[in-house]
């Protein structure tokens, strides 16, 4: 195979750039996306059998939500995190498709948010000033049993 | 009766089977573009080679009137042939009666051929070409098929098999060839897949086409569930044909042996390498400026690119190559390379064959998909997979070998027989940028001129440690030397490693990352 400059793309590998062809694979790859867990979507195509929540109501990830018919099987759905509703998306008896968008929630209470909020803001300095003495404590004992022993 | 009318007569039935399915089964399976199983069969072997056996095998089917019926041979055409010379079993299933269709006696006639080439020790090819399981069989069918897994499983390591997919070959018979070593493939007629498009779609409602979804192109680019990929099955016999002059009858035995010939003078190594590390070549070249007559036969050409396997011969006898390929994302490892490289590695070791690795690769591919797709896994099979060979194990080192990858490619760490370097090579724990601007942090950033310092620090690295010698210092690489004379190196490796015996533990089976 001859080297065509024209395929030849920069391939930026620690701090290194490579000429070099990308591979189908490669260039077709998503690049990653955290996922919304406040956009409840549906995962299997079938239909809305019931609806069990109204918009505004506080809801947390033991709630179930819908119960959704696909494959001849009563699904329960669930969030993966807490919140109020925000929009309800469906109504029932309604066919739903792959990755239909089903609920909104408002701001997610997710136990992160939660501990946040209980713990008091640091400052992001705060923990590593404390740390420095510490340590050259610890060092300053090593160093007098090493004293100690000679 | 006399001889001779008894005879008349076993002509008349044989040749009443041999028509299969019959003519507008025959003309539909022509329209599909296919050739007949007894088409491939003869078009595969060598002139006047086949013997079949069970040609008059009757089908069991007894229930929704499936006794009235006939099934010439019961879809199934099986025996043994000669490729080149080399006798091996082979088993064609024959769309034209009842679909291919799996029964009981079908794969009762397949496990015999495959019994019979365990006991002979020779290679086993399967042509698939099969709407499935016989649903009127039943289960029946359901256990014929396992029983063709089964016999894969005992054969793999002994035998070479060969599996060519020749139309259809869906649901659980699609793992049979998934459990041999090489998958065959032509564009437009294989199609391979556990659950089709139809089931997808009522499960998941994505819609998605035959071909797009388990076609020959997909599973040589995406899948690596195939091997090699042909335009014609004319020209995928021929492949077959070729793989079978590089690879042995069985694991106790070598490959064949041709006679030795010189590499082409149009392949220099010194004209194919670029010394600068960032710049591509095509390392095939390189095979091929070092293989007798040029020849490489390479496979599993369309996937993971980013690395080469295949075959060539040194010295007449066929050697295993792997090699990191500069011009597809700089040569780095991930997970489909891994998969690929491991999964040649192993053959190579069951059935005799040398491995000789050429190395130049920046390291492993970084990404979220990468790691999540556990490349922490599949990078350890090629760890796995080279330090368990007993074959003879060469490695050439071109230009850069850094971090995890330099030890992954056989490196003298996992025990490589015998580790060359070109004084172009560079290994060390990663490439001069990176390891200055950790090294050098402080003085970088605290320089006047930053970029300035960077370049400087960087130089001062390269000038140190990208190169052989701090390698070849410690014995982590037996020896320099001259690109241009590498085949001379490696022919003489290969003679002294001819007698080299590593005995091993005794166990009934390591346990590979799978």
């Amino acid at each position: 195979m001859k080297i065509d400059e024209k395929d030849m793309e920069i391939f930026s590998y620690e701090g290194t750039d490579y000429k070099t062809m990308l591979t189908d694979k490669f260039r077709k790859h998503k690049p990653y996306e955290l996922e919304d867990l406040t956009k409840i979507t549906a995962q299997i195509p079938g239909t809305m059998l019931k609806i069990l929540v109204r918009e505004g109501q506080q809801i947390n990830p033991s709630k179930c939500l819908f119960i959704l018919e696909a494959m001849k099987m009563k699904n329960k759905v669930y969030a993966s995190v807490s919140g109020r509703i925000k929009k309800i998306h469906i109504s029932e008896g309604q066919i739903v498709t792959k990755n239909q968008l089903l609920l909104e929630l408002g701001e997610p209470e997710s136990i992160f948010k939660k501990l946040l909020e209980k713990s008091p803001p640091k400052e992001p300095k705060a923990p590593k000033e404390p740390k420095q003495p510490k340590k050259r404590k610890k060092s300053k004992r090593f160093e007098k049993k090493r004293e100690a022993k000679v | 009766m006399s001889l001779k009318r008894k005879t008349r007569e076993l002509v008349e039935r044989r040749e009443q089977i041999l028509q299969g399915g019959g003519e507008t089964a025959i003309k539909k399976q022509q329209a599909m573009g296919k050739m007949t199983a007894r088409e491939r069969v003869i078009g595969l072997l060598d002139d006047d080679s086949f013997q079949e056996y069970d040609l008059f095998a009757q089908h069991e089917g007894r229930d929704f009137d499936m006794e009235k019926k006939e099934l010439p041979g019961d879809g199934v055409i099986t025996g043994t042939g000669k490729i080149y010379g080399s006798p091996l079993c082979i088993f064609a299933q024959d769309f034209t009666v009842a679909g291919g269709s799996l029964g009981l006696m079908h794969a009762r006639k397949i496990t015999k051929i495959m019994d019979h080439a365990l006991k002979l020790k020779v290679p086993l090819i399967g042509i698939n070409d099969s709407g499935g399981a016989r649903v009127q069989e039943g289960v029946n069918s359901l256990a014929g098929y396992g029983e063709i897994f089964y016999r894969n499983t005992l054969a793999s390591g002994v035998i070479p098999q060969i599996s060519v997919i020749l139309g259809p070959c869906a649901g659980g018979a699609v793992y049979s060839p998934a459990l041999t070593d090489f998958v065959f493939v032509v564009d437009k007629i294989s199609k391979m897949f556990i659950t089709g498009p139809e089931v997808i779609k009522t499960v998941l409602g994505e819609e998605i086409s035959m071909e797009e979804l388990g076609g020959a192109k997909i599973h040589s680019t995406i899948t690596g569930n195939a091997h090699f990929f042909a335009k014609s099955e004319q020209e995928c016999f021929e492949q077959i044909k070729t793989l079978i002059s590089y690879i042995p009858w069985n694991n106790s035995q070598r490959a064949k042996r041709l006679r030795p010939r010189n590499p082409k003078n149009s392949f220099r190594i010194d004209d194919i390498v670029p010394v600068d590390p960032k710049q591509p070549y095509d390392v095939r070249n390189v095979i091929r400026a070092i293989a007798d007559g040029s020849e490489f036969f390479e496979i599993q050409e369309l996937f993971a690119q980013n690395l080469v396997i295949g075959y060539g011969r040194m010295n007449g006898q066929t050697i295993g190559f792997v090699a990191n390929q500069p011009i597809y994302l700089a040569g780095v490892l991930d997970v489909d390379s891994s998969d690929k490289a491991a999964r040649f590695i192993r053959f190579c070791d069951a059935f005799n064959i040398p491995l000789i690795t050429l190395v130049d690769l920046p390291g492993y591919l970084p990404g979220v998909d990468q790691e999540h797709a556990g490349v922490i896994r599949h990078g350890a099979k090629v760890l796995y997979a080279y330090s368990e060979a007993t074959v003879p194990r060469i490695t050439v080192i071109l230009r850069k070998a850094y971090g995890g990858g330099y030890i992954a490619m056989n490196s003298r760490h996992l025990n490589a027989d015998i580790v060359f370097a070109w004084p172009s090579a560079e290994i060390a724990v990663m490439g001069p940028e990176g390891a200055a601007n950790i090294i050098f942090r402080k003085e970088i950033t605290t320089a006047e001129d930053p970029e300035k310092m960077r370049k400087q620090k960087i130089k001062e690295y390269k000038d140190k440690f990208a190169n052989p010698y701090v390698a070849a210092a410690k014995g982590y690489v037996d020896a320099v030397i001259e690109p241009g004379e590498t085949r001379k190196f490696l022919l003489h490796a290969l003679e002294v490693l001819e007698t080299k015996d590593v005995p091993r533990p005794q166990r009934k089976h390591g346990c590979i990352p799978l």
